[in-house]
């Protein structure tokens, strides 16, 4: 595919773990491919693949518009992929204000540069990574893109309203702006080790038990890393048409998943026979129940379809920590 | 209704404003002390021309500085806050979306979070009461509109008030904060000079011997509500806040009947005792803005025992005179016809 040939792509938080897989495809898509400059952790798959070499680095500072503005104008950027968020539950629930700032301000900065740039030429399409958690605590089931969103934590509640921002820019300038709502995504590369699988495959490659601190009933969709790139470069093909502009797409496998049978899928592909160890009796704070994502309509109109299953995507996972952590 | 807000100090966020002059006002006459963080005063505003800012206490302190803001909080130890300051204005929004999204979205987090933060540092935990709107629900089939309703907001303004309204109730339910929200009908006042909407720019019109201009065509429909109702409104969920069961949740007010773009001008031009007819000029409904659109008043007057004591007439009666007075005061200038 060549849709990217020469067409400058701006990726917004390029060094985090979903960031790198994003980068790695576009680059192999024969794209140029701007990052905005950040400190690069030597752990990170960033680094360890040496993306940043292929890079250009830019210096961007998304909490100030004229910042934003002088990148896309100056890279002549074509398309845009924001995915710099602060993406840690936790984190969010202790200082608000820095997450709503990256969540929110950074969104709304860059869709306001995207807007301020349309005239002589078209303004760069827009692909902005929303997330299921703007759904909220609702009644168990399958989540359309039409439920409502109910969010109740300060980093659901940063989601959806980068959710709303971007759709308004579609509905009232016309914007070709696309959003994603996607599972967790696992994978290779991914650091937030408050995350069960990065978490889980670590403890295994030291030969320690997975830590499971819920009572592992709590339900997830889950989706492998290279399924949410494809998403992605779908959701972005997709604003070719304009009807298309303003859609947000839910993106997952659609069934969903305990955390124990996860834990367990990976210690099976890690060839372990460690027993997973459940701390608690209850669901923590601010997670929760039960949810998974009805993704029928990427399926259907943008032929996006999961190419990895789970035990596949689990093993492929495993290797990598197995290979990259001492 | 007893009130108890002798000696209490409330911080007013917008009080320059149409509200908000009006709410403080109310608040300083209930013996209130009144700390507004400082933005500039249209020189010829109900604020200042009726010597509300001289009685208020007109603090240093941006809604976008979050230190200056915990300062404030701490050291006037403010007890309720009233979060009205935004760009309150549709068209505004769609042509300048960024500014909008600066004040209404960023303004209401870092007010929210500074009262968390000051209540952390010992400062006391103030009762809040954040301005919403009904334009948060955005465009629904379904009439009206109950609290409960999903937000449809598409177009700038509303989406800037859907954030605003999620974000409040955010704070309310993961830092078990005294916060409420208020998503009031259109309200309308002596005191608005936001010459863009339909009361202030018809009541000039009128005052002046012109026939008021309608954008649309006379059909969209709103909810009303006088400002003194509104003003009753934001002192009864203050109150509502003791109850911890009323924390986090938002309050729909209006009158509670929807009129058309048409019958309110009709009904000012009536009271205005002019006789004109409305230059009716528009198309169905002008871009970027909802049709029909009103919000279910039922919990704020059953919970709460808030009811609107103006009906359209007798609120468009008040405002019309204030109006009246104020242009007949005011440079030429401020009458004549914009277009």
């Amino acid at each position: 595919m060549s849709t990217y040939k020469g067409i400058s792509v701006l990726v917004t938080g390029a060094q985090g773990f979903m960031g790198s897989w994003l980068v790695e495809r576009l680059l192999a898509e024969g794209a140029p491919v701007l990052v905005p400059r950040r400190p690069v952790a030597a752990e990170s798959r960033f680094a360890r693949e040496r993306l940043e070499e292929r890079c250009k680095l830019v210096e961007l500072d998304l909490l100030e518009l004229e910042s934003v503005l002088g990148v896309l104008n100056e890279g002549e950027v074509g398309a845009v992929f924001h995915l710099a968020a602060q993406t840690i539950v936790s984190e969010a629930n202790r200082s608000p204000v820095a997450t709503l700032d990256v969540n929110v301000r950074g969104t709304y900065n860059l869709l306001e540069a995207c807007r301020l740039l349309a005239g002589d030429r078209p303004a760069p399409r827009a692909v902005i990574a929303s997330s299921y958690h703007v759904y909220g605590q609702r009644a168990d089931g399958a989540y359309s893109e039409d439920t409502p969103m109910s969010p109740s934590y300060p980093y659901d509640v940063s989601k959806a309203c980068a959710d709303y921002l971007a759709r308004s820019y579609a509905a009232t300038y016309g914007l070709a702006v696309g959003v994603t709502r996607m599972a967790n995504v696992y994978g290779g590369g991914d650091l937030n080790w408050s995350r069960i699988v990065p978490d889980s495959a670590r403890a295994l490659v030291a030969g320690r038990r997975p830590v499971i601190r819920s009572d592992g009933t709590p339900e997830r969709d889950y989706l492998y890393v290279e399924d949410a790139v494809d998403a992605y470069l779908a959701v972005a093909r997709s604003l070719d048409h304009p009807v298309h502009h303003g859609r947000a797409w839910n993106v997952g496998l659609g069934s969903p998943v305990a955390v124990l049978d996860l834990v367990r899928e990976l210690i099976a592909a890690a060839g372990s026979d460690l027993e997973p160890e459940v701390q608690a009796k209850t669901v923590p704070r601010a997670e929760i129940d039960s949810e998974y994502l009805d993704s029928s309509a990427i399926r259907e109109e943008l032929g996006w379809a999961p190419a990895w299953d789970l035990p596949l995507a689990l093993c492929e996972t495993y290797r990598w920590y197995e290979a990259n952590l001492v | 209704m007893t009130t108890g807000l002798e000696n209490t100090t409330a911080l007013v966020t917008g009080a320059q404003g149409f509200i908000g002059c009006w709410l403080a006002e109310r608040l300083l006459e209930e013996g209130a002390q009144v700390v507004v963080p400082a933005r500039s005063v249209e020189p010829r505003s109900r604020f200042r021309i009726e010597g509300i800012e001289e009685r208020c206490d007109v603090v240093r302190a941006d809604v976008l500085d979050h230190g200056a803001l915990v300062r404030t909080l701490a050291d006037h130890r403010v007890e309720l806050v009233f979060h009205l300051a935004a760009q309150p204005i549709v068209g505004i929004a769609n042509r300048s979306p960024h500014s909008t999204w600066e004040t209404n979205i960023r303004g209401t987090y870092t007010l929210l979070d500074a009262c968390r933060v000051a209540a952390e540092s010992g400062s006391p935990m103030p009762r809040i009461v954040v301005a919403s709107s009904d334009h948060a629900y955005g465009d629904h089939q379904q009439l009206p509109y109950p609290e409960d309703f999903a937000f449809r907001a598409l177009f700038p303004y509303d989406v800037s008030k859907a954030c605003a309204d999620m974000l409040a109730r955010s704070y309310a339910t993961v830092y078990e904060m005294t916060v409420a929200v208020t998503r009031m009908a259109n309200t309308f006042g002596g005191g608005d000079l936001n010459w863009s909407r339909i009361v202030p720019d018809s009541a000039r019109a009128l005052v002046a011997g012109r026939r008021p201009v309608i954008r649309s065509d006379g059909t969209p429909e709103r909810d009303y509500l006088y400002v003194e109702d509104a003003v009753d409104a934001y002192l009864a969920v203050a109150n509502s806040l003791e109850d911890p069961t009323h924390r986090g949740r938002a309050w729909n007010v209006g009158l509670g009947t929807p009129v058309s773009v048409l019958e309110l001008v009709r009904t000012l031009i009536a009271v205005s005792g002019r006789n004109v007819e409305p230059d009716v000029r528009g198309p169905a409904v002008p871009p970027g803005e909802i049709d029909r659109l009103y919000p279910d008043s039922t919990a704020i007057r059953e919970q709460l025992g808030w009811f609107p004591r103006w009906d359209l007439e007798s609120g468009l009666e008040a405002s019309y005179g204030w109006y009246e007075r104020y242009l007949a005061g005011a440079p030429a200038a401020f009458v004549a016809d914009p277009a």
